[in-house]
């Protein structure tokens, strides 16, 4: 009697995105609060943080990255928010 | 000894030698108590991305500094104390490369 084997269908993602590799994944640059260059491809026009899941950055990347912007923000090399 | 690196905010309208003056201020401060200052950088009159009281634009410094966790409590609280310093950030960091940070490189060029 064969193994009778239902392997349900994975149902597919609405918004299935190409799989993007993060920016930092290989590269050694140090995520580093000083360079505000780096830091401000990572924020949106209003000044906000982009979440990872938008812009592909690695979990513990994206940790570094808001944590090197807030301490840009509070040395006023960044703005909190961009009217 | 832990590794700091501070950044000194001063208020945009004191002189040069009035900001040199503050500063060797603080690294004298920092060499009493036996502490090294491996580096020092001034980043430049930057304009604020938003106004710190009342300040558009302000003095960047950036002291490394080698020294107990004691003597930067009594740093800090000197650097609270002084009017002339609007605000300044200490991190503690692992090591330090020796290298110049960036805002060195894109001050001096953009003069």
């Amino acid at each position: 009697m064969t193994q009778l084997r239902i392997t349900k269908e994975a149902v597919r993602r609405p918004f299935q995105k190409k799989r993007k590799s993060c920016p930092f994944a290989g590269s050694k640059n140090k995520i580093d609060y000083k360079d505000i260059k780096t830091l401000s491809k990572f924020i949106s026009e209003r000044g906000k943080i982009i979440p990872s899941r938008i812009s592909a950055v690695s979990a513990k990347k994206q940790r570094e990255l808001s944590k090197a912007i807030k301490r840009a923000r509070y040395i006023g090399l960044m703005p909190y928010v961009v009217k | 000894m832990p590794l700091y690196e501070n950044v000194i905010i001063c208020r945009q309208d004191i002189t040069k030698n009035q900001l040199d003056n503050i500063i060797s201020e603080f690294k004298k401060i920092i060499e009493n108590e036996k502490g090294k200052i491996l580096a020092e950088e001034y980043w430049g009159l930057k304009n604020l991305a938003y106004e710190i009281n009342k300040n558009k634009k302000a003095h960047y410094t950036m002291l490394i500094i080698e020294t107990l966790s004691e003597n930067i409590e009594e740093y800090e609280r000197k650097l609270r104390l002084h009017e002339d310093i609007i605000r300044f950030m200490t991190i503690k960091i692992k090591n330090y490369d020796g290298k110049e940070s960036i805002m060195v490189e894109t001050t001096s060029d953009g003069k």
